[in-house]
């Protein structure tokens, strides 16, 4: 599903020329639950980006899905994404303005689901994640572990293929923390394949396999559950 | 789409009252303005569109030269025989009305009062689709002398009963009321409600008029009914032969041009002499537009500084909608849809400003002489509103796109990284300049109004060289001068009187022709018609010569006084000099100088000194200059009124002090009104700049209330705080003062070349308009940076 070859990523201001990523390979097969992890600095969240086609790689070749798509705009990848990768951020990011109902709706509306048809992805998404009852609830009425749930049924909605979660738990306590994690791992069994960054060795528990990166390159892999195995 | 569009906008437009209601407010004002000059064009463009055949209905205006007018000088007139020349030699023409103004005194029995109208041809009716209440439509305006009323004037000479068949006299002419006609249907420069047959002018009493088209071409007026495949260029065509065959000039007067011009554009069209009504030009609708396009500007220009300066809490939405499959379109759309929310809500507003406004538009002076109210009439039609619909969207994107553009640039990537921990070098730049340009337009509208108020100023207190104060004109109308002067002189109050043919400074003069002796060309003057006291009446001062006198019998047939201008223009040398010399004025009036005064102004002090002949002529006073002792005005008043009704009138005294009169003359109320329609567009752009500094100064002080928590907890000072947070808008106040002021000079120095005599630009409305500007900006970011430099520190970090 996602194959990187030598995958680079170079941030330049005027004076200064960071390496954030030097050459990654990565083969991610459909179905897999892969978490990335590393120190702070290291390049996991610029891997995410790419891998999520909110950037670009300086150089190397990028395959999502059979497409070689390192070198689309802005506009082609958007086009892409769409449908395809749903996203969970370690602050959840909802919008304020809109409520858990109208926040989960956002991905089936820019993808020109009917209205009805949206109601019902939605009831189901917010079903899945223990939402439902708080569907009419704005974002800063819910506490952060529900906040969670609501992005991750946001991240589901639209049935994408590739869910990219950005230290999901990063904000959450243990309780909440194991809630996700249990959400994302169902996920996964359901067939949604899982690429995570996270710092913490329990989460990463939850995830067939660890990518370990230290300043910009894939240092180490390691399989974590026999689960793999099966796939 | 729509909908969720509609909802996120109403939210976010809920959340941020206060900006939201500072946009609103700002546009909604402005809007106003937009508004009124668009139902003023609207309504101008209405009238006479609901003629059966308006599409067809054309004017004939004529290019007349003759020695007062060398230049193109453009009619709205036409030779009187035009139309019916046109109906019966040429094609293309189905119908032709021809038009001539009238009036005089209206006299039934006891009853008498003035009144005016038009001769009209029986095509009028017809024509423009007017219609008789009484009468018959075909014969009515067929024979001499007859005459239809509307049902008001008739009442005036006829009381209520039916005056069809009844006879008026005017100006000792029987005419016989042959219809009564109805309302018009709507607004028109040709209904009126007194109409004479036009063969009345083919009569003894008008003989000559059909035979020379000269004395014709300037008051006839002409409107043509095209055959229905006919265009305008086809009839304009034929106007050369027109001129050729039938109106062969002379080396004084000839036709340079005929024009057919549609009637829907008579008003706001071209600027012409002698209109039938009192259109107004285009370039005042140009004007206002000019004026309101700049105040909607800036109110868009603070829709768009304020949503860049907010941009930094809108990215992370925007980049949460691109994650979640949000094409660029989608932001821009959504942005679109929150500035026209912002928009349609601010024209909501904007109509309760529009029913503050709008009769004051009215009663200006401008509006009111030339009838040409904003009538309400325009809201019965739906297109009225479909085109303000349109204009409020329009405003929403002009206001919307750019925002919408810049925070849908915003990527993803970054937005959610927090890497765009500060707005764009483009938006910031762009935000200060929209800044800098709305002061400086504030100050520029700021310094003008003051240069516009001392100009009016100036013209009202000047010295015109002559004493108008204390002197009250009245109306001789009917009452012979001699009669009227006997029976004011007796009351105590009254100091002095004289008499004159006509007022200088209000606007009303009569040409004469002047040359001596030698001179090819005569040259252009004005001639007053004075009694033997008006020199000294009027506080005149002689330079040399002497005044009017009854002593000289000659004064009353052939001796003049001049004014310098006119020794000057008639090269005559020094003012002694000038004494005893002979004149011919018009053709063949001789004439000798008998003094010389100094230059007193008679043409309302715009342009330069007039070259005045005054000469003794009892026939010619229209005015008694009633002069009253300082302080007894009140108690003369009724004086001249009981003098009056001693005098044996018919009518009714008319009198007015004779500053009232010049403050009343056309040029100071045109004046007048544009220093209120000025002063309120300044006010309105002064207003609209501060909301948006307030706007910039609240978000300005929301982001750094930490970093002032911070400051404060380091050691610094309250005023040091102010001084931190105020200093950027002090720099762009700066650089808007260094921008605006030469402009200012520029555009106040440009207008008042027009003027001969003006006032002179100077140093304090240059101090005054900054000062004022600068005073209401320093309240304004003020009240938010002392409202944060005030708190306690604890409070301000707790806060973030």
């Amino acid at each position: 599903m996602i194959l990187t070859k030598e995958l680079k990523k170079v941030y330049r201001t005027d004076e200064i020329e960071t390496t954030a990523l030097a050459g990654v390979n990565v083969d991610i097969k459909a179905g897999e639950f892969v978490s990335i992890m590393g120190p702070s600095g290291c390049g996991k969240s610029t891997l995410l980006n790419i891998l999520g086609l909110l950037d670009n790689p300086s150089t190397g070749e990028y395959h999502f899905i059979g497409n070689e798509v390192s070198k689309f705009s802005e506009r082609q990848r958007a086009g892409m994404r769409k449908g395809n990768i749903g996203f969970v951020f370690q602050s959840f990011n909802l919008i304020d303005e809109l409520t858990v109902f109208e926040n989960v709706e956002l991905p089936l509306l820019y993808i020109g689901v009917g209205s009805k048809e949206r109601e019902e992805k939605v009831h189901a998404a917010l079903d899945r994640v223990g939402m439902m009852h708080r569907r009419k609830h704005f974002p800063q009425q819910l506490s952060g572990g529900q906040q969670q749930r609501v992005a991750i049924a946001r991240a589901v909605v639209a049935s994408p293929k590739l869910i990219l979660a950005d230290e999901p738990t990063g904000n959450l306590d243990s309780a909440h923390g194991q809630e996700v994690m249990k959400l994302l791992t169902e996920l996964n069994e359901g067939g949604t394949t899982i690429i995570m960054v996270t710092h913490s060795p329990a989460d990463a528990e939850y995830s067939h396999r660890v990518i370990h990166l230290f300043d910009g390159h894939v240092v180490s892999e390691n399989f974590m559950r026999e689960r793999y195995a099966m796939n | 789409m729509i909908k969720n569009y509609i909802k996120i906008a109403v939210r976010v437009l809920v959340k941020n009252r206060v900006f939201s209601l500072i946009n609103v407010i700002g546009l909604a004002v402005s809007m106003s303005i937009c508004l009124l000059i668009m139902l003023f064009v609207i309504d101008q463009k209405s009238y006479d569109d609901f003629h059966p055949e308006a599409d067809r209905l054309y004017r004939v205006y004529s290019d007349y030269k003759a020695p007062i007018n060398s230049a193109s000088q453009l009619y709205a007139t036409a030779p009187l025989t035009l139309g019916s020349v046109l109906q019966d030699e040429y094609t293309g023409i189905e119908n032709a009305v021809s038009i001539r103004r009238f009036g005089g005194m209206g006299v039934n029995g006891d009853i008498q009062a003035s009144i005016s109208g038009i001769y009209v041809n029986p095509a009028y009716l017809h024509v423009f689709g007017f219609e008789l209440e009484q009468g018959n439509p075909e014969t009515a305006l067929m024979d001499p002398y007859s005459l239809v009323l509307s049902r008001e004037v008739a009442a005036r000479y006829f009381g209520e009963g039916s005056p069809v068949g009844q006879t008026l006299t005017i100006d000792e002419e029987a005419y016989t009321i042959t219809g009564i006609i109805g309302d018009s249907p709507g607004p028109s420069n040709y209904a009126y409600d007194v109409l004479g047959s036009f063969s009345t002018l083919g009569t003894e009493s008008f003989r000559n008029l059909f035979a020379d088209w000269h004395s014709t071409v300037r008051n006839t007026h002409t409107v043509l009914l095209l055959d229905e495949n006919t265009s305008a260029r086809e009839i304009q065509a034929q106007m050369a032969t027109v001129i050729d065959q039938h109106y062969p000039g002379n080396e004084e007067a000839w036709l340079a041009g005929l024009y057919v011009e549609h009637i829907g554009d008579i008003n706001l069209g071209k600027v012409m002499d002698n209109q039938l009504s009192v259109p107004l030009p285009a370039f005042i609708a140009y004007f206002l537009m000019v004026l309101g396009g700049v105040i909607m500007l800036a109110a868009c220009f603070n829709y768009i500084s304020l949503s860049i300066a907010r941009s930094l809490t809108r990215a992370k939405e925007v980049g949460l909608r691109k994650v979640t499959g949000a094409r660029r379109r989608h932001i821009v759309f959504q942005f679109l849809s929150e500035s026209i929310l912002v928009s349609l809500g601010a024209l909501v507003l904007a109509f309760a400003f529009l029913t503050w406004i709008l009769p004051r538009f009215n009663s200006l002076w401008f509006v009111s002489f030339s009838e040409t109210q904003i009538r309400l009439d325009v809201f019965q039609d739906i297109n009225t509103y479909l085109i303000i619909l349109a204009f409020s969207v329009v405003i929403g994107v002009l206001a919307g796109l750019y925002p919408a553009l810049y925070l849908s640039r915003f990527l993803p990537a970054k937005v959610l990284k927090g890497v765009l921990s500060k707005v764009g070098k483009t938006g910031l730049v762009l935000r200060k300049s929209l800044v800098v340009i709305q002061v400086a337009f504030s100050l520029i509208f700021i310094v003008s109004a003051l240069v516009i108020y001392n100009q009016f100023q100036y013209m009202i207190n000047a010295d015109y060289g002559f004493e108008p104060t204390d002197i009250v004109n009245v109306q001789l109308q009917d009452v012979d001068y001699d009669v009227f002067r006997e029976n004011i002189s007796s009351y105590p109050g009254v100091a002095e009187v004289s008499a004159i043919s006509n007022l200088p400074m209000t606007a009303s003069r009569r040409d004469i022709w002047m040359r001596t002796e030698g001179m090819e060309q005569p040259e252009k003057g004005y001639r007053l018609s004075v009694d033997y006291n008006f020199i000294d009446n009027l506080g005149l001062s002689l330079l040399s010569g002497r005044g009017f006198s009854p002593e000289f019998s000659a004064d009353e047939e052939n001796s003049v006084i001049i004014n310098e201008t006119a020794a000057r223009q008639l090269n005559l040398g020094s003012t002694r000099d000038a004494i005893g010399k002979s004149l011919t004025l018009f053709d063949d009036w001789q004439v000798q100088i008998i003094g010389v005064v100094k230059d007193f102004h008679t043409n309302e002090m715009v342009m330069g000194m007039d070259a005045i002949v005054l000469d003794y002529a009892p026939d010619q006073f229209e005015y008694a200059n009633v002069r009253v002792h300082t302080g007894q005005l009140e108690t003369v008043l009724p004086q001249i009124e009981a003098a009056w009704a001693a005098s044996g009138s018919i009518h009714s005294v008319e009198y007015e002090p004779y500053t009232i009169q010049i403050h009343q003359a056309p040029t100071m109320l045109i004046f007048e009104d544009f220093l209120g329609i000025i002063g309120i567009v300044s006010g309105i752009a002064v207003a609209i700049a501060l909301l948006g500094l307030l706007g910039i100064a609240m978000f300005t002080v929301e982001r750094r209330t930490k970093e002032v928590g911070i400051r404060k907890v380091l050691g610094a000072e309250s005023a040091k705080v102010i001084l931190l947070l105020s200093k950027d808008f002090l720099v762009l106040i700066g650089i808007a003062l260094i921008v605006a002021l030469p402009l200012a000079w520029l555009v106040n120095n440009l207008w008042l070349q027009q003027f001969d005599f003006r006032v002179a630009l100077s140093a304090v409305e240059f101090i005054i308009g900054p000062v004022i500007l600068l005073s209401l900006v320093i309240l304004t970011i003020g009240s938010q940076t002392l409202r944060v430099a005030l708190k306690d520190p604890v409070d301000t970090l707790r806060y973030e």
